[in-house]
């Protein structure tokens, strides 16, 4: 892999309990290089979303910690970008799509014009241009996705967040996005975590895949993905490899049993 | 304009026909307390002098629209600070559910103690009645701030006056508009109160001095205008309220 300006993050030894019963994670750990996707896959319910609200820092693990570029993690940085499942709660709907993607950038000394011109950019590489003065709630599920893609990338983050970015969309948009998203990852030389319940999306997307068990979560196995890039809906899913890679990890997250 | 037009044609079908039915019931009728509605109509004549829009509708006017509005800001602004501190409502929800439960009648003597009985006092009465309204829907609605929109202002840097001001209220509109909407209703009906509690001036203190004087048709003149008056405020509140805040209606198909 190509050094890049993206984060190096270690998750270590990281648990979480919510309640002495409730033992969400256990003792989890693992690295993700500068400029590598790595897709946390698992069951639904098994604590994936927790530990990425661990990971972006909005949450404190109970044990162990997460170290970007080696510094613990505290709070959420404007270094990383953030895409979540529901669109519909992460956009605002009094705000229309400019205003939206430009919300990375309160807080922070950039001129107005500079502002426009990078909020111009940003929905033209989601291919969104001349959307700027739309709500997000006159465009379909799949644009407003792109939306929040476009200002998860506005501040030219060196960590990318996806917490199962596309499970709200249909089939078809679904892989529009997939592939918009690898571009504008490889694009953008960022470090990237999604979490996903999709084995072929896992697959289809990631460097390297990492299962989590269930209750509590701990790391079942580590997948690394050698398929060639660029990678294209029909050629990759329809490799052998593929398919082989598929069979593993559902094995994995389905314990020896199947 | 021409869909509202149409329906208002609409909308006046019903108070037409109760009004004529009210014609023929008690056309008549001697009970000198039920007046026909021409008799009332044609009484209004003599009760809307430029002197007694000057004294009585101005003053009456302004008690609503200055309680109103004092009172909505306050209840809004002060719901919002509480809503968003666990700590606050935790100290301040006893105390403002007691003075919330003290009816409005039963305050006036206090802030007249406070105030005199001038506007002053008519305008707190009013402004203190929609205030608990406002500062009870808006804490609720405040508290309740959809969980994942929060989680986005935290990942957005948002700090705690941020996210209040352009999250948790944008986030609270609904809610707001519904508790502004009802309060019309509750500063009306404050206002005649405190006019009619020994003030002696306004709409209030009007209906009430024509009735002890016997001008049973200059009551039912000045009834009938309070009527008027809270149909138009709510008219122009659900006008107003397209205008302050267009996308919430739209995001919900709404206009």
């Amino acid at each position: 892999m190509a050094i890049t300006r993206g984060f190096k993050i270690s998750v270590r030894k990281v648990s979480k309990d919510f309640g002495v019963n409730s033992k969400v994670l256990s003792n989890i750990s693992f690295d993700v290089a500068s400029g590598e996707i790595v897709a946390i896959c698992g069951l639904s319910g098994v604590g994936k979303s927790t530990l990425l609200r661990i990971v972006s820092g909005l949450i404190a693990p109970t044990k162990g910690d997460v170290r970007i570029d080696g510094k613990v993690i505290t709070k959420p940085s404007s270094e990383m970008g953030f895409v979540t499942q529901d669109y519909s709660r992460s956009l605002f709907p009094w705000l229309n799509v400019g205003k939206n993607v430009a919300l990375p950038f309160k807080g922070h000394d950039i001129s107005k014009s500079e502002r426009n011109l990078r909020v111009q950019e940003a929905l033209a590489s989601v291919g969104l241009e001349g959307k700027s003065d739309a709500y997000p709630w006159q465009l379909s599920g799949g644009m407003q996705q792109r939306v929040a893609i476009a200002r998860a990338l506005i501040m030219k983050p060196r960590l990318l967040i996806l917490d199962e970015p596309f499970a709200s969309v249909d089939a078809y948009v679904r892989l529009e996005l997939e592939d918009l998203v690898a571009d504008l990852v490889e694009k953008n030389q960022v470090t990237t975590i999604i979490v996903t319940h999709d084995i072929d999306e896992a697959i289809y997307l990631a460097d390297r895949v990492i299962a989590l068990s269930d209750s509590p979560a701990k790391v079942t196995m580590e997948l690394v993905i050698k398929l060639q890039r660029p990678r294209t809906q029909m050629i990759t899913r329809s490799d052998p490899k593929f398919l082989k890679l598929r069979e593993t990890l559902y094995k994995g997250l389905r314990g020896a049993n199947v | 304009m021409k869909t509202y037009a149409r329906n208002f044609l609409w909308r006046s079908w019903v108070p037409l026909i109760l009004i004529a039915l009210w014609q023929i019931l008690l056309r008549n009728s001697t009970n000198p307390y039920f007046p026909t509605p021409s008799q009332i109509l044609a009484d209004t004549k003599y009760v809307i002098t430029p002197d007694w829009i000057m004294s009585s509708l101005k003053s009456s006017a302004l008690t609503f629209l200055a309680g109103y509005t004092l009172g909505s800001i306050a209840g809004i602004l002060l719901g919002a600070v509480i809503g968003a501190s666990e700590i606050l409502r935790e100290i301040l929800t006893p105390i403002t559910n007691f003075i919330r439960s003290i009816p409005s009648v039963a305050k006036v003597p206090v802030i007249m103690a406070m105030l005199g009985i001038g506007q002053a006092t008519r305008i707190a009465t009013v402004a203190i009645a929609v205030l608990f309204p406002m500062l009870m829907t808006t804490t609720r609605a405040i508290a309740t701030t959809d969980a994942k929109t929060l989680d986005m202002a935290n990942l957005l840097g948002f700090g705690r006056i941020r996210t209040l001001f352009e999250v948790r209220l944008p986030a609270a509109t609904g809610e707001i508009l519904t508790g502004l909407q009802a309060a019309v209703q509750i500063g009306i009906l404050v206002m005649v109160i405190s006019e009619m509690l020994g003030s002696g001036i306004g709409l209030g203190a009007f209906i009430i001095h024509s009735q002890s004087t016997f001008m049973i048709a200059d009551m039912w003149v000045g009834i009938f205008i309070l009527g008027v008056i809270g149909l138009l405020l709510n008219e122009f509140f659900l006008f107003a309220e397209r205008k302050i805040a267009p996308w919430y209606f739209r995001s919900k198909g709404l206009i």
